[in-house]
């Protein structure tokens, strides 16, 4: 709490329609569908400019200026490598274990060159971002930690997901000012207990009314089944909100000692979440029966809403000149680990 | 012509208002407090429109310029360059007649991909691989089978030299270049699978059910039929090609979740093991025709195995079933067996 004193609010908000967007969302789809996905790239580049775009922050919104044509290249890599996958996986077990070490061990480096790709091509008032080059952090969270997740009966989770949130958070930089967690591993601790015990608590509950006699244990079985999926989106919604709202809470913007992890002087901007849980919860849920209900047709109303949600919750205190920022040359980066964790779903979020 | 714009230089994250001029030639001058910096309309590179957001225009200098001038801008990109494909992608975007169409289209799209083209795909594919590929599909396929599923056969041997006699004959006349086998095993109730490399394995269970060897050679033509068409091969292409096309796709539609998305997928496949089984019946019904066994021999084995594994195959449950149900299966076979008997009679 340096110096909060000189840092003012800063209006953060968000001017998507759900409406604009699904007309947008359904063009891309329809276009990537008839030139048998080749236009999928430029739909990216377009769905994230959208969301980009009508993030407003000071009134200016974020701007994606990545290539398409780099976006494809990278694309046809994955999806060349993932049809090879597919079709190995049924001839020979040998083959795909190979597949899959070869990706684990390629992993740590393909999250860092999409994090490093997407952050120097995001950009705010024409200064991008940056992600700096940090392969050895990568490895030990990615690999290392990944890997003690399992040997651990998934004990060090939570300190995991802290470790992938001080990775993400830690190396990026905006100008010359760099981004920074405080260690706040014993609050993700504390979240993923709670979040923990509401499963544990719930399922409790359900196995004593299933211990019910037959009559009406039999009756209530969907409606249970219901409640269970209900209890566990509670406790993601609960996990997700905390850990987000902590997060942020404790990240700053400031000039960091030789660009190293120790602590900061001045900050220039810094943070407040404000997510609740309960409505969390009932964003997630509902979007979900929409989408269901919907064959899809929602979606671009889901992720809007789920979008708006979150900036609107989401506070940012700044110093008013901003004079004080200077860019720094920045190297071209490629594709490829970026779209690998498009594809293969390796999102870890911002 | 002349409009308002925000300067960003691109050193500093700070907004700097500025008026651009363009006059006729299009040479473009960017007028601000302590800016003055000129180039042509051709050389400035503009953001395509995106809903109502602000668009950017960046300078040959990289600096840019931020503004909410669309008219102006899209006149200008009209007279001196060529972005007639930006222009037509708002269009569509902005329209709701375009949306809906876009829905329609993509809908029926997907539908015709999913029923007619991957499927085709697949059967191209397949007859153009060679046989080899069956083979090292079969050896993984049979050894998870061995291990974990069935067992030695406790068969006595006159049956088993009788049975593989007549499959011997059977196959002799299909003109296809598998090897064909056949497999006594025990354990899986009474079934018969086929794998792609022309194995066959039936169980001692669906001999124990059968009434004579008309009925066990009726379920070993069905089974040849899966071989012959490759249905083996075509499966396996046809579950790679959707898994491959649900994840490009679903890309985009991460919100969906895990479960919506997987959703789909299932009903597909299991349409899919389902038009197999119909093909494989024909090729049945096919052989048995050709060789005057009595249709009704596959009939009478199916409604056995159907009620013996006390699956009530029911009609509701028909869209999920991997498997047509019994009674509609069996119908062309009855048909047949009837226009047999009054032809023969």
């Amino acid at each position: 709490m340096i110096e909060e004193k000189t840092l003012k609010p800063v209006s953060f908000e968000f001017n998507g329609k759900a409406g604009e967007y699904f007309r947008i969302w359904i063009v891309n789809i329809l276009l990537t569908v008839l030139t048998l996905g080749i236009y999928s790239a430029w739909a990216k580049v377009r769905n994230k400019q959208y969301f980009y775009r009508n993030t407003l922050l000071d009134g200016t919104g974020f701007e994606y200026t990545a290539s398409p044509l780099a976006i494809l290249k990278g694309r046809l890599v994955v999806v060349a490598l993932l049809a090879v996958y597919y079709l190995v996986k049924h001839f020979s077990t040998g083959l795909q274990v190979v597949f899959f070490i070869m990706f684990f061990a390629a992993l740590p480096w393909l999250i860092m060159r999409g994090l490093m790709f997407n952050a120097r091509y995001s950009s705010y008032r024409n200064l991008c971002f940056c992600f700096q080059k940090n392969l050895i952090d990568s490895v030990k969270t990615f690999a290392g930690l990944l890997l003690l997740i399992p040997l651990t009966f998934g004990l060090i989770y939570p300190f995991y997901m802290h470790a992938v949130q001080q990775y993400r958070i830690n190396n990026h930089s905006f100008g010359q000012y760099a981004f920074q967690l405080k260690n706040i591993v014993k609050t993700f601790y504390r979240f993923y207990a709670i979040g923990l015990l509401i499963i544990i608590a719930g399922t409790f509950m359900i196995g004593f009314i299933y211990a019910f006699p037959r009559g009406i244990g039999y009756i209530i079985v969907v409606p249970l089944f219901i409640a269970y999926f209900i209890l566990y989106y509670f406790a993601y919604a609960y996990i997700q909100t905390h850990t987000f709202n902590s997060v942020w809470s404790n990240t700053r913007l400031g000039k960091a000692h030789e660009y190293s992890s120790t602590a900061l002087n001045a900050p220039l901007m810094s943070f407040k979440g404000r997510l609740k849980a309960m409505p969390m919860f009932k964003i997630y849920f509902t979007n979900t029966l929409a989408i269901v209900a919907s064959a899809g047709l929602l979606i671009p109303w889901a992720k809007i809403r789920l979008a708006r949600y979150r900036i609107e919750h989401l506070d940012v205190m700044s110093i008013a000149d901003l004079k004080a920022i200077t860019a720094v040359q920045r190297d071209q980066v490629g594709p490829l680990g970026s779209e690998m964790g498009d594809i293969m779903d390796v999102e870890i979020g911002f | 012509m002349k409009f308002d714009a925000t300067y960003y230089d691109g050193l500093h994250p700070l907004g700097r208002a500025v008026t651009l001029c363009i006059n006729r030639q299009g040479v473009t001058r960017v007028i601000g407090a302590d800016i003055l910096y000129s180039c042509a309309w051709q050389q400035i590179v503009v953001s395509p429109q995106l809903g109502a957001t602000a668009r950017t225009l960046q300078l040959p200098n990289q600096a840019k310029c931020e503004c909410h001038a669309h008219a102006e801008i899209n006149a200008l990109q009209h007279q001196f360059a060529q972005s007639g494909v930006n222009k037509y992608l708002h269009k569509f975007e902005s329209h709701w007649r375009y949306a809906a169409l876009a829905a329609v289209l993509v809908a029926g799209f997907s539908w015709a991909m999913m029923v007619f083209g991957i499927p085709a795909l697949a059967k191209t594919v397949a007859q153009a691989l060679p046989v080899s590929i069956d083979e090292q599909l079969t050896e993984g396929a049979m050894a998870i089978l061995d291990r974990h599923i069935l067992k030695a056969s406790q068969l006595d041997e006159a049956t088993r030299h009788r049975l593989t006699q007549e499959f011997i004959s059977m196959v002799e006349a299909v003109d296809d270049n598998h090897q064909f086998q056949l497999l006594f095993r025990r354990g899986a109730g009474p079934n018969a699978f086929a794998l792609p490399a022309g194995y066959i394995i039936v169980t001692d269970e669906l001999i124990g059910i059968a009434h004579n060897d008309q009925e066990v050679l009726a379920v070993l033509a069905h089974e040849i039929g899966h071989v012959v068409h490759e249905h083996g091969l075509r499966s396996v292409l046809q579950s790679s090609a959707v898994a491959l096309l649900f994840t490009a796709v679903s890309g985009d539609i991460s919100a969906a979740g895990g479960f919506a998305a997987a959703m789909p997928m299932i009903l597909l496949e299991t349409s899919y093991s389902r038009k197999f089984e119909l093909e494989a019946d024909q090729y049945a019904l096919d052989y048995m025709q050709a060789n005057h066994i009595d249709t009704r021999h596959f009939v009478a084995i199916l409604e056995r195995i159907s009620t013996d594994s006390g699956r009530e195959e029911n009609n509701r449950f028909n869209y999920l079933a991997t498997h047509p149900a019994t009674f509609e299966r069996i119908q062309p076979f009855k048909d047949s067996s009837k226009s047999a008997r009054s032809g023969f009679d």
